[in-house]
């Protein structure tokens, strides 16, 4: 079992060395060799998830399987890279090797006319090595090295068509702003586990950890003060904000879009940004220690989403509106985890990854048909007709993310309101503003998208974007359409909470509130939705007069590029100034100037002139009798 | 087999002046020999090294002046071992490179194997005598080098690298000759000094008067801040394996010998001024990391991160705990190889282009894949990215340093996003975005001769990346024992 996870782990790696040394040249094996990899780890996957249910039926011990070896020793401390096997982990597996494996099907064909396209499959497979490092990992060390690589990963595809200067940026703020929250975690772990280590107890390992914050309430707190431990968790998560783009981490994500839609689909919609939220689950123990870093963590999500509910409203790019409300999607699910109920977060990452990859692919397969991402230049094309099956899988997309009742969406949403609801009132007002935002962006898409009428819309496009060459996408990229549609629609009904109990607290039922939160949430969907296709659908009113904070969305990029511009380059630029003037000039220059005047000087009274020299000898001689003579 | 370390690069320089200068292929053959030999013998000894035993092994000893105790002994423990096989990594990758000289080649390759030789002379010593003998035999041929075959400002850059490390090391020559003097062994021998000074420790005022002259002596090498200036002129006057081995090797001569001299013979002095050595290392991890943000020539860039590196190094071993200063082994390594590959790679860029700005290149990763790829590794490399080595090195200092300096080591932590910065923004200008300028001529590195160098480096820093125990037997046992500690 153990040597099926370490199979599952490698073999993504081994096929990125593979294609990076021998098929960079042979584009077409490249990307169906990938493709093929994650299959075979999906159906690893698979089998390791039918071993793991009879193990974990069969015996009592707990479900919990951890495989390691020591990779750093650290005296006293160690370093592990190990696997640990539990139910959430199989859930994520699943969702990466599977989704990841559709996701490369889809780019064989959508990159088909890239030159780079074997780079591309490379990069995609080192990414999903490293997520799958995330997943697997045991030790908070483990889970930061694949938490860089997958910034890297990122970093690499987002930049992938690094020729143009928003690409390579884009990537660029991506690696930098993530970074900023990874050195939070940094401090974050070596101060958790340099109090540890104060009673010889320091350890990166999950499972001990937990051990020692279970023991916590009983007779160690000293260990750990309070004040500690919610620091612990605030340096920790930020991390999360990091990776999972929370306000006021979340800038890099809509600038991740100018990677290609796949990647968007795949890295910055299903699964590298919900690895925030798998952190959180996974170390869930060490927030839930802190009702104050709860309360923080609720409130970045309650911010989050709504903030970007609000952006995504104005946005005209359908990748920039879609990654704006994975924003606010990923808002939701950490908003459920600082309330205590992290199996709901859980259980919307996992629909949200079905719906969301599916709209991403369904965007790109728009692209792909009529090259472009406006989203009025793409109406008016009767796209029902002829695209329809990437336009009828969108709209179930859509549907599910609004919430309706009973595409998956509608489950975990409910999950999540259900949480908000037991929690503070203002957050759970928050959680209900978002559900009218998103049905009124997607609305808003929509319309311009698929109900504007023919003609009219994309009339003015035409010289650019003639009807003629929209056209449906061909297999590898309407099957994996499909199949996401189906786990957008059916993803309810699949036991998905049943493999996250166990591994987080489960929430409790509120039967009685069900009903009603239903009613509202459908209610605030669909008011949202066609007070949208009421505003939109006749194309005249895109210039709806939203207040100017929207698309300037709220400052946040202004107020960094301010900060960057006149605080940290004027760091720079004293740094380098004093370097010049101070180091070098006066202080090694200058050293170097006193020894060669006081050269100069000294050399002046060498005159070679005897006369000087005897005067001087005369003068001293007269001087030395003078004070021992006659005064002495 | 310690002694052919140093005096294979000696003989086959010698050999090499008997060659006429018109016979470049036979010159550059017996170069690369005369790298390759020592490089062949260091993987040896690193396989060979008993790794359960520990200690100084591969001893040897011929007595030179007995009645002052000075006698030419030499010998490797885990530390002096890591870094002989950094310098071998390194030698050999810039033989390769210096055969690039076209201009009088012989000279060139004559000085860079008598550097070769003295810099295995300094970390294979094991008396205090000759390993400031060769510690200063390694400026002999660095100022002609520089000075002759250097660019930009070269004559400036030479003299003052030169004046800087030789009044460093006249400081330390000092405490040295004190150290010598009040241990009353009558011995230069380290291994000797140091036992009898672990059994009886010198007078703790005496220590802390001693320490500074070891610290700073060494400290100029290291480029420990204020006195780091040389080091970004110097780098950017020097020739490309000039360069390499400075950066990469011979500045990591400074922390070897303060903690050879300094941790091991006077741990009180060093413990006394800790607090200063990691201020000022926290300083110069951020300070010069500001500064290459703000450079636009990429050789003072380089010069400006490997200060900041450096400070890393020094911060390991200021916090004298046996994980940080394991840290500190094991960054002078990963950073030395790393700057020697960047260092390459901007060789390359320049010898075709004699331009070094940053803004002066871009789209290079369309039009020399190899090296933009080879470049793009590197930085990563320097920027911590975990699968290179560096990021063990750097994770074992902030973990091993927390204890004793938080509020430092937390800047150190931030100071890696620096480097992210202005790594990411060089990567962007220099290999994306559309070709700049009219390199349409520029060549990428091709054929076994121009890649194995790079190739040696990088897979290098990757080996010990996935495998860090590698690297780690070696130095953990041999920090502990120089701490005085069991592991």
């Amino acid at each position: 079992m153990v040597t099926l996870a370490w199979l599952i782990f490698w073999m993504p790696l081994v096929a990125a060395i593979i294609i990076g040394l021998f098929l960079l040249k042979r584009p077409a094996a490249a990307g169906w060799f990938g493709t093929g990899t994650l299959a075979a780890g999906f159906v690893l996957t698979l089998s390791l998830l039918m071993q793991y249910r009879a193990y974990s039926a069969a015996g009592s011990a707990g479900h919990v399987i951890e495989s390691a070896i020591t990779w750093i020793p650290l005296f006293n401390m160690a370093v592990e890279f190990g696997v640990l096997i539990n139910g959430l982990t199989l859930l994520m597996l699943l969702i990466v090797t599977g989704i990841g494996g559709l996701i490369f099907l889809y780019s064989t064909l959508y990159m088909a006319a890239d030159e780079s396209k074997a780079r591309y499959f490379a990069c995609l497979c080192l990414f999903a090595f490293s997520m799958l490092g995330i997943v697997f990992s045991n030790n908070l060390i483990q889970i930061f090295i694949f938490w860089e690589l997958v910034g890297l990963s990122s970093y690499l595809l987002i930049g992938f068509w690094y020729e143009k200067p928003a690409a390579s940026t884009a990537g660029k703020k991506a690696f930098l702003t993530t970074r900023v929250g990874d050195i939070g975690m940094m401090i974050g772990i070596l101060l958790l586990t340099g109090y540890l280590a104060k009673s010889g107890s320091g350890t990166f390992n999950f499972l001990k950890l937990e051990g020692i914050y279970a023991a916590m309430p009983s007779g160690t707190a000293e260990l750990l003060p309070p004040p500690v431990l919610t620091a612990v968790a605030l340096l920790i998560f930020m991390g999360v904000m990091g990776k999972s783009a929370q306000v006021p981490l979340h800038v890099w994500l809509p600038d991740a879009m100018e990677g290609p839609t796949p990647v968007s689909a795949l890295i910055h919609a299903a699964t590298m940004v919900a690895a925030g939220v798998f952190l959180l689950v996974r170390i869930h123990f060490l927030f839930e220690a802190s009702a104050d870093a709860l309360a923080v963590i609720a409130w970045t999500g309650a911010v989050t989403a709504l903030l970007a509910g609000f952006i995504a409203i104005v946005q005209d790019d359908i990748k920039k509106i879609l990654a704006y409300s994975t924003l606010s999607q990923l808002g939701y699910m950490v908003l459920a985890f600082g309330l205590s109920h992290a199996d709901a977060g859980m259980f919307h990452l996992t629909t949200h990854a079905f719906f969301k990859a599916l709209l991403f692919l369904g965007a790109g397969s728009l692209i792909h048909g009529m090259h472009t991402q406006d989203i009025w230049k793409m109406s008016g094309n009767s796209l029902l007709k002829k695209m329809p099956v990437t336009s009828w899988t969108f709209l179930i997309g859509t549907l599910a993310l609004m919430g309706v009742p009973p595409l998956s969406g509608y489950f975990s949403k409910e999950a999540v309101l259900a949480a908000a609801h037991a929690g503070p009132a203002p957050i759970f007002f928050t959680a209900a503003a978002v559900v009218f935002l998103t049905a009124f962006y997607m609305g808003r898409l929509c319309a311009a998208v698929f109900f504007s009428k023919a003609g009219s819309g994309g009339a003015h496009t035409d010289s650019s974007n003639p009807h003629h060459t929209v056209h449906e996408s061909g297999w590898p990229m309407t099957l994996p359409l499909l199949v996401l549609a189906v786990l957008a629609v059916m993803g309810g009904y699949l036991p998905i909470r049943e493999l996250i109990r166990g591994s987080a607290h489960p929430a409790e039922h509120h039967g009685e509130s069900a009903a009603f939160l239903t009613a509202l949430s459908l209610g605030l969907a669909s008011a949202g939705f066609i007070m949208a296709l009421i505003l939109f659908r006749a194309p005249r009113k895109k210039s709806f007069p939203f207040p100017g904070i929207l698309e300037k969305k709220f400052y946040f990029d202004t107020v960094y590029d301010l900060m960057i511009r006149y605080v940290q380059e004027n760091i720079a630029r004293v740094s380098d100034w004093f370097e010049r003037r101070i180091v070098v000039e006066a202080g090694a220059n200058g050293t170097a100037n006193f020894v060669r005047s006081a050269g100069d000087h000294l050399r002046r009274l060498q005159t070679g002139m005897v006369q000087t020299y005897a005067f001087v000898l005369t003068a001293g001689v007269t001087l030395i009798l003078y004070f021992f003579l006659i005064r002495g | 087999m310690v002694y052919a370390l140093t005096w294979i690069p000696f003989f086959t320089a010698l050999t090499l002046l008997f060659v006429p200068e018109n016979r470049p292929n036979r010159l550059k053959g017996l170069a690369l020999l005369g790298a390759g030999l020592p490089f062949i013998i260091c993987l040896i000894l690193f396989f060979s090294f008993d790794r359960a035993a520990g200690g100084y092994q591969f001893r040897s000893s011929l007595p030179w002046i007995p009645s002052l105790g000075i006698s030419y002994s030499v010998g490797l423990d885990g530390i002096s071992l890591t870094l002989c096989l950094l310098h071998a990594l390194v030698s050999f990758a810039g033989a390769f490179m210096s055969c690039r000289t076209s201009d009088r080649t012989k000279p060139y390759l004559f000085f860079y194997l008598i550097l070769t030789g003295a810099i295995y002379g300094v970390f294979s010593c094991l008396d205090l005598f000759f390993l400031y003998l060769f510690y200063e035999t390694t400026l002999i041929p660095l100022y002609p080098m520089i000075a002759v075959w250097g660019s930009r400002n070269k004559e400036y850059g030479a003299m003052k690298l030169t004046l800087f490390i030789t009044a460093g090391a006249v400081m330390a020559l000092f405490g040295i000759i004190m150290l010598y003097h009040t241990a009353q062994l009558q011995s230069f021998d380290l291994i000797a000094l140091t036992e009898k000074l672990r059994s009886t420790p010198l007078n703790k005022n005496f220590q802390v008067w001693l320490a500074p002259f070891i610290l700073i002596g060494f400290g100029v090498i290291a480029s420990l801040w204020p006195v780091h200036s040389w080091s970004p002129i110097g780098y950017a006057a020097a020739p490309t394996s000039v360069s390499m081995l400075h950066a990469g090797v011979l500045k990591k001569m400074g922390p070897y010998l303060i903690l050879r001299i300094a941790v091991a013979l006077l741990p009180q002095g060093v413990q006394h001024w800790s607090h200063v050595l990691a201020v000022l290392s926290g300083i110069g991890i951020l300070y010069a990391g500001y500064a290459a943000v703000r450079q636009t020539d990429l050789k003072f860039m380089i010069g400006f991160s490997s200060v900041s590196h450096m400070g890393y190094i020094l911060l390991g071993i200021a916090a004298m705990t046996p994980v940080s200063l394991a840290g500190a082994v094991s960054l002078m390594f990963s950073h030395g190889v790393m700057a020697a590959a960047t260092f390459a790679v901007i060789g390359f860029f320049y010898e075709q282009t004699h331009k070094r700005g940053v803004l002066d290149f871009g789209g290079m990763g369309k039009k020399v894949p190899f090296l933009a790829t080879c470049f793009i590794m590197a930085s990563f490399a320097s920027l911590g990215l975990p699968g290179f080595s560096n990021f063990v090195a750097e994770l074992m200092i902030f973990v091993g340093s927390w204890r004793s300096f938080p509020v430092i080591v937390g800047l150190a932590v931030f100071g890696i996003l620096i480097t992210a910065l202005y790594l990411l923004r060089t990567v962007q200008h220099v290999c994306y975005g559309p070709l700049r300028g009219s390199w349409t001529e520029l060549k990428d590195a091709s054929g076994f001769f121009q890649k194995f160098p790079l190739v040696l480096l990088l897979g290098a820093l990757m080996i010990f990346g996935f495998w860090p125990r590698g690297l780690l037997s070696l130095i953990q046992p041999a920090v502990a024992s120089s701490l005085g500690v069991v592991p």
